[in-house]
């Protein structure tokens, strides 16, 4: 009750009143009337003195409440006036419906009437914004408090007619709600705007709008201006009540009245405590539905945000682009109810689509039916676009700017709504991301749009990464293969050169030398210095092929393994200064083919070229050895080390071992301090 | 007085030629076959069952060393005199211990062959002169032993110096201080010790590194 403003309905009665609890607390008195109910308590003074005796009012409260409520119970009581004498009091006395408070009114004899009626019309005023109060505290909906107060409010007071006006957007009253005992005609409503808005009504709330002060008397008769309205209703007279909510006016209540008497001023006064109590209710409604709305948007802004957070790690997590789309595509539709999504792309001359439906299963996405490709729709979308950041066709049958192929090969689908956007790859537009439902209309929200927006906006950047990345990594995959098919090749090349010069060359050189040596024995030839100078020359050749030979084929390796050549490797490398060593710990024997086996040899072979020609190493190891594993190959050594900085020693040598270690599957790793030595690690995984 | 007799195995139809046109002219050797291939000359040395069998090492199928093995398991009788372009010590040794009784340089004149040939004859073993004696030396050693190939040994100077300090029952922070390291060099030392002992823990790391002889018991 505490926010029910009863006082200025007390204020102006022509008699004493007062409103009590049910143990005869005062709890509100008229000014008029100080003197009888606040300076004796009611609890105390209430006596009948001609009885003899004094009844408490605790007594009479009790006697009214038995009564029905509403009903004036009469009673009369004197007060000491001064001097010895005393005044007697007619009162009436009743509990109001549905609560467990009084009124009582007290006048003196003469006009016992009044308070009567008084007591009468309090009540019936008091139970009208009793009802109210309990209405517009109970509800929160706009509509049910609005159209419940104009009807209540015209029943009580007895007026033919009321509206509820409130200003929109544009500051223009419009009617909210409207109470008539006569039908309203179709149209009327909007004639009453028209009159409102262009009258002195609108002109007075536009005045007032930001001023009115709560203590002036807000209230307007109209009886000129606006005689159109007593015409339309016919009524004698209108009056605007503001609703004023926080000293601004939020609305108004008009009534049309029977009569054109002016309304007496606590006629006004309940008038401007019901527009007050509904402005206030209103103003609650709408800060409630607003914070419903703001309370929806951040759920939704949520959800979206933890959508993309998803995507965001899908991403990352670099799930496959068309998994990571119908993640996003469940979640859509989950949440705004749209049934599918399609993405179109083009890459160079390929176009790339994806589409992902739950409600039909209609495989070709949602151009299946149309006579127009993927390519042309990217064209037309582009074309209907025209440079916006997307387009929402709530219903394309009723879309206006759609291309009209486009719009029949849609419908052929049974697409009704549909939100597009443009995809720009390498900064061109080279796709679309759409979504769109079957034979239902969706209306997405503000966060919704702005969520597709995000979402677009990131698959657009993705995309550009992702088919960059993939482009990528074919280039580099196709360059791997290549450069581990000529590391190969090499390897073959030099095989069989070898095996020409070797066998071939060193074949016909070794039967020459031979055939020489038989010749040798002819004393003829044995002085002569040519024939010496061919067999010296023949002696050369051989030693001159094998070393060719050696240098494009490790030898022993194919006949004899790679522990051989790598022991052939250790005996041939040894400077002056560097002890090399070779270890091996291996359980069998390897059984490498002999691509991957010399392509070991060979990172042996750069790594022990580097460690003379750099590291100042006084000794260093290569070993070789396994576990359940793995089988590796170390080779370290303890010279001066490097940081980090590979021109020091070989870049390109490094390069080329790490080429080696991948194209057979294995490992490289190479680990280095200044004055620690070098550790190249080879793994090979069983 | 019996002819040696000689079977040709080299892929090099010239050098076969040459072989046999010089051989020829020796009293005591009969060439009785040729192979180009690995495949024919397993099948004609169990037909013909030379006396002696002059190997190439590099033939198209199976190399000369594998084929070596082959044929002295099958009939230790006939006796193999490699010839080869290879002058590593490693195919040496590695024909010696695949049961070769010579071992020719093509390099060498034709009277050294002949002299190969007569020596590998009567089961006795020839190595060709341009191999210094030392290395002729260690040939014969190793060809007996079948494990002493090469050192097992695979620890770095300094992961020995770790491992023996570990066996002592020192922390990763003691062996830092003496041997003026940092601790974290430690640590990776002793995980790339266990990676290479293939352990998992540090007793089965001190039990292996003694079974090894890596560390000596004092």
């Amino acid at each position: 009750m505490s926010d029910f403003d009863y006082k200025s309905l007390f204020d102006n009665a022509g008699v004493a009143i007062c409103l009590t609890d049910n143990r005869g607390n005062v709890l509100l008195a008229n000014h008029t009337f100080d003197g009888l109910f606040t300076q004796y308590n009611v609890k105390n003074i209430i006596d009948i003195p001609e009885e003899g005796y004094k009844i408490p009012i605790m007594k009479v409260l009790e006697t009214a409440s038995e009564g029905h409520a509403g009903v004036p119970y009469p009673f009369s009581f004197w007060t000491e006036i001064g001097g010895g004498s005393r005044r007697k009091y007619e009162a009436y006395v009743s509990r109001q419906p549905g609560t467990d408070y009084f009124i009582i009114t007290a006048s003196d004899v003469t006009r016992r009437a009044e308070a009567y009626d008084e007591l009468n019309r309090r009540n019936r005023e008091l139970t009208c914004l009793i009802k109210i109060h309990q209405l517009t505290s109970s509800s929160i909906n706009l509509d049910d408090i609005t159209r419940t107060t104009i009807v209540e409010s015209c029943k009580i007071f007895d007026f033919p007619v009321g509206f509820i006006l409130m200003p929109d957007s544009t500051k223009l009253l419009r009617v909210v709600s409207y109470y008539s005992v006569k039908a309203i005609e179709e149209g009327t409503i909007c004639h009453i705007e028209e009159i409102l808005n262009t009258g002195r009504i609108l002109q007075w709330a536009r005045d007032k709008f930001k001023t009115i002060d709560v203590g002036e008397r807000a209230i307007q008769e109209i009886t000129e201006g606006e005689r159109e309205l007593l015409n339309l209703f016919e009524v004698s007279s209108v009056v605007a009540v503001p609703m004023v909510v926080k000293k601004e006016i939020n609305g108004f209540i008009i009534f049309g009245r029977k009569d054109a008497v002016p309304l007496v001023f606590d006629q006004l006064s309940v008038l401007e405590t019901l527009a007050h109590q509904i402005g206030i209710s209103i103003n609650n409604a709408m800060l409630f539905t607003a914070s419903e709305q703001i309370k929806r948007r951040i759920v939704r802004q949520n959800e979206g945000l933890s959508l993309l957070h998803k995507i965001g790690l899908l991403f990352l997590q670099q799930t496959e682009f068309s998994d990571v789309l119908k993640e996003i595509s469940k979640d859509i539709f989950r949440t705004t109810g749209f049934d599918g999504l399609t993405i179109i792309f083009r890459q160079g001359e390929t176009i790339n689509k994806h589409h992902f439906f739950d409600s039909r299963d209609t495989k070709d996405g949602f151009d299946c039916h149309g006579n127009i490709t993927p390519s042309q729709f990217i064209e037309v979308i582009q074309e209907t676009l025209s440079g916006k950041q997307m387009m929402f066709f709530e219903d394309i049958n009723n879309a206006k700017g759609l291309n009209q192929q486009l719009m029949d090969s849609l419908k052929k689908c049974s697409i009704h709504s549909l939100f597009i956007a443009p995809i720009r790859l390498e900064g061109a537009f080279n796709g679309l991301f759409s979504l769109y439902t079957f034979d239902k209309k969706v209306s997405p929200s503000e966060e919704d749009i702005s969520i597709f927006t995000s979402i677009y906006v990131l698959i657009e950047s993705v995309l550009g990464n992702y088919e960059y990345k993939k482009m990528l990594e074919l280039r580099k995959e196709e360059l791997s293969r290549l450069s581990k098919k000529l590391i190969s090749a090499q390897e073959e090349e030099k095989k069989r050169i070898s095996k020409d010069v070797h066998d071939s060359l060193g074949q016909l050189a070794y039967s020459l030398n031979l055939s020489l040596s038989t010749l040798s024995k002819n004393p003829e030839l044995q002085s002569s210095p040519i024939f010496k100078k061919a067999q010296e020359i023949i002696q050369q050749m051989q030693e001159d092929i094998r070393k060719i030979s050696y240098d494009l084929r490790p030898p022993t390796l194919e006949e004899m393994g790679l522990v051989s050549a790598l022991r052939w490797l250790v005996e041939h490398s040894q400077k002056e200064g560097t002890k090399i060593g070779l270890g091996v710990r291996l359980s069998s024997r390897i059984d490498f083919p002999y691509s991957v086996q010399v392509q070991i040899f060979r990172i042996a072979q750069e790594a022990i070229k580097n460690i003379l020609k750099h590291s100042q190493a006084t000794e260093a190891n290569i070993f070789l050895y396994e576990n359940s594993d793995s089988f590796y190959m170390e080779i370290s050594d303890n010279g001066r080390g490097f940081l980090g900085d590979s021109s020091q020693s070989d870049g390109i040598g490094l390069i080329s071992m790490k080429e080696r270690a991948e194209s057979i599957g294995g490992n490289l790793k190479i680990v280095s301090a200044q004055n620690e030595g070098t550790t190249i690690l080879l793994e090979i995984k069983k | 007085m019996n002819k040696i007799r000689v079977m040709l195995v080299d892929d090099h139809t010239i050098l076969r030629e040459g072989l046999r046109l010089l051989l020829s002219k020796q009293e005591n050797i009969r060439i009785i076959g040729e192979a180009s291939k690995g495949e024919d000359a397993l099948r004609m040395a169990k037909e013909l069952s030379p006396d002696l069998i002059i190997m190439d090492i590099s033939l198209p199928d199976i190399n000369g060393i594998s084929l070596t093995r082959m044929i002295t398991q099958a009939d230790p009788r006939i006796a193999v005199l490699v010839l080869t372009m290879y002058n590593e010590k490693e195919y040496l040794i590695s024909a010696l211990k695949a049961g070769a009784l010579g071992y020719l340089i093509k390099e060498g004149t034709i009277e050294e062959m002949i002299k190969a040939i007569n020596t590998v004859y009567r089961h006795q073993i020839y190595i060709d002169r341009k191999f210094p004696s030392s290395v002729v030396n260690e040939a014969l050693l190793r060809m007996k032993d079948e494990n002493a190939d090469e050192s097992d040994d695979i620890l770095t100077p300094r992961e020995k110096d770790v491992l023996s300090l570990i066996a002592e029952g020192k922390s990763n922070k003691e062996i830092a201080a003496i041997l003026n390291l940092s601790a974290k060099t430690v640590d990776v030392h002793r995980s790339n010790i266990m990676r290479k002992m293939d352990v998992h823990d540090a007793v089965s790391l001190v039990k292996k590194a003694y079974q090894k002889g890596f560390i000596k018991i004092k």
